[in-house]
């Protein structure tokens, strides 16, 4: 449901805010704006996912040997 | 040279009304009936790059998309021409609004792992119709070799609108509101449109993520930008639009079926007959098949498919039909869990066949033009027609000698216990139905070549050859 509402308010920030531009399209106009918005935020999410397992694994990385076997084994079941 | 042009123009003068739209190139018969698709010189690159980016040989190998052929064409006489290609026959053309459940849900799906491998070769599917797709083999595979274009750095998916059209939206209606919503296909033959299908489908799809973006906003979106022409400059990166396809692929395989039964979903175990009689019935019609060795069957009212099955096995490509989409989407789901080849589940309503559509009706084939076959498997079925229906049974005979060579029906008279049934909440006005005005009937178009009591049952098995 969290990510509904996320959705609903930057999809439509992004729809309603969307101006008139150059380029011709045909009648699928609505649905090339509605594409830009969507496909965006999808982009956006995918991405920050991506950097999130990045930056995770880093952390893992960089922490230190010894705080417990636990810690060392969650991260690998996760993958 | 003038007549040498004509001539060879006069060879592909039989073009194919489906493929009028798209400029990269259109299909055509010669005079001997074989398909061809001209492929124009303004589609050359995208052609090229789809053959040598190695696309078209991934594509072939995992039998998503058909085959082809290049034939050599020395004359160019047309100004337009870059190439002429033989695709490899689909023995039966069918309709998405012919489709079960699975069948469109397993042709969306073709189509977004297509698209999805055409953006990691740096191509993109310029259109996702759902005519594109057809079945072949018991799996569906994309038709439309010039449905690839090279992909444009920043370009969304210009096909994004027609696949929630042509897919997303009948599979939800299907799904969340009845599945006889299948047929809306038939009247909207680009697509259902979304406004349409956000107010047909139930509230409860607005608080499922993707269902509410792809359908209920997108048709607001698209309201709103109705009489726009421009559009905002703004690119889509490839990792977006590769994370609007994964998103609609999740949303395709998240909708699933209502788990229900009709009453002739279940046909085969409520029926009269002894085990030892259908096996029997069985035997008679497959050492038919024999006899005859036909190259294409139409099995009419197939329930799941049990009869055309017999045919399938005997390497015989059978077009199963049946009114029922519960049985047909069973019938499919057979031919995939036993990997069959030959079976081709479809629906039809034999009261009200498909008929033809589109663009002066000549772009998609009615059921009646898509014949004549060598063989009509109508078991059990005519008391259908002739009472739940009405249909005279002189009708019935001109419309079976219509459609094929041979002719295996069963005649099941009014005292069978399912014919009975028919009657039982009605007045019988059917004085003319009966074995000896069946056969009478039958004669004017037909030779009767065999004719079967069935053990243990009231009904008749015959073998018909058309005169």
């Amino acid at each position: 449901m969290n990510k509904t509402l996320f959705f609903i308010f930057f999809l439509g920030l992004f729809v309603l805010s969307s101006k008139s531009a150059h380029a011709y399209l045909d009648l699928g106009t609505g649905s090339y704006v509605f594409q830009l918005a969507l496909g965006g935020i999808l982009g956006a999410i995918f991405t920050i996912k991506l950097y999130y397992h990045k930056i995770i694994k880093i952390f893992k990385k960089s922490s230190p040997k010894g705080d417990g076997s636990n810690e060392e084994k969650q991260p690998e079941q996760k993958e | 040279m003038d007549q040498m042009k004509k001539n060879s123009q006069n060879k592909r003068n039989r073009r194919v009304l489906s493929s009028f739209r798209d400029p990269s190139g259109h299909l055509f018969y010669d005079n001997s009936g074989v398909l061809y698709r001209m492929i124009n010189k303004s589609y050359k690159k995208h052609y090229e790059y789809f053959v040598q980016s190695g696309l078209f040989d991934l594509l072939k190998k995992e039998k998503s998309i058909v085959d082809f052929k290049e034939i050599k064409n020395e004359q160019q006489d047309d100004e337009e021409m870059f190439k002429i290609i033989k695709p490899k026959k689909i023995p039966f053309i069918s309709h998405p609004y012919e489709w079960c459940f699975s069948q469109l849900k397993d042709a969306a799906l073709l189509t977004l792992h297509i698209q999805n491998l055409s953006l990691k070769k740096n191509m993109t599917l310029k259109d996702a119709s759902a005519f594109n797709v057809q079945f072949f083999e018991g799996r569906p595979i994309h038709i439309d070799t010039l449905s690839f274009e090279k992909y444009q750095k920043g370009e969304p998916w210009l096909a994004y609108r027609q696949f929630c059209q042509h897919f997303l939206a009948p599979l939800a209606l299907m799904s969340y509101t009845d599945l006889r919503l299948n047929q809306l296909s038939k009247n909207f033959i680009d697509g259902i449109p979304l406004d349409l299908a956000s107010s047909l489908l139930p509230y409860k799809t607005k608080v499922r993520f993707s269902l509410l973006a792809h359908i209920h906003i997108h048709a607001k979106a698209q309201k709103r930008y109705s009489k726009t022409n421009a559009v905002s400059e703004k690119k889509l990166s490839k990792t977006s639009v590769l994370a609007l396809i994964d998103n609609l692929e999740q949303c395709i395989k998240g909708i699933t079926l209502k788990k229900k039964n009709t009453e002739w979903g279940e046909y085969y175990s409520h029926t009269n007959y002894s085990k030892e009689s259908f096996n029997n019935k069985g035997e008679d019609i497959k050492n038919m098949l024999r006899e005859i060795k036909p190259k294409s069957l139409w099995d009419l009212g197939a329930n799941s498919g049990l009869f055309s099955r017999l045919a399938g096995a005997l390497n015989i490509p059978t077009v199963s039909f049946d009114v029922d989409l519960n049985a047909v989407e069973e019938n499919y789901k057979t031919v995939k869990r036993q990997k069959e080849k030959f079976v081709l589940p479809l629906f039809l309503d034999l009261t009200n066949p498909s008929p033809s559509l589109g663009w002066s009706n000549e772009e998609r084939l009615s059921f009646m033009k898509r014949g004549p076959v060598d063989v009509i498997m109508a078991l059990a079925l005519i008391h259908h027609l002739a009472i739940s229906n009405n249909t005279p049974l002189s009708y019935l005979a001109n419309f079976f000698q219509k459609l094929c060579k041979h002719l295996i029906i069963e005649f099941v008279p009014k005292e069978d216990s399912n014919a009975a049934k028919l009657l039982e909440t009605r007045e019988d006005i059917f004085h003319e139905y009966d074995q000896e005005n069946f056969e009478l009937q039958f004669k004017k178009y037909f030779h009767i070549e065999k004719r079967l009591k069935l053990k243990s049952s009231k009904r008749t098995l015959y073998l018909m050859k058309k005169k």
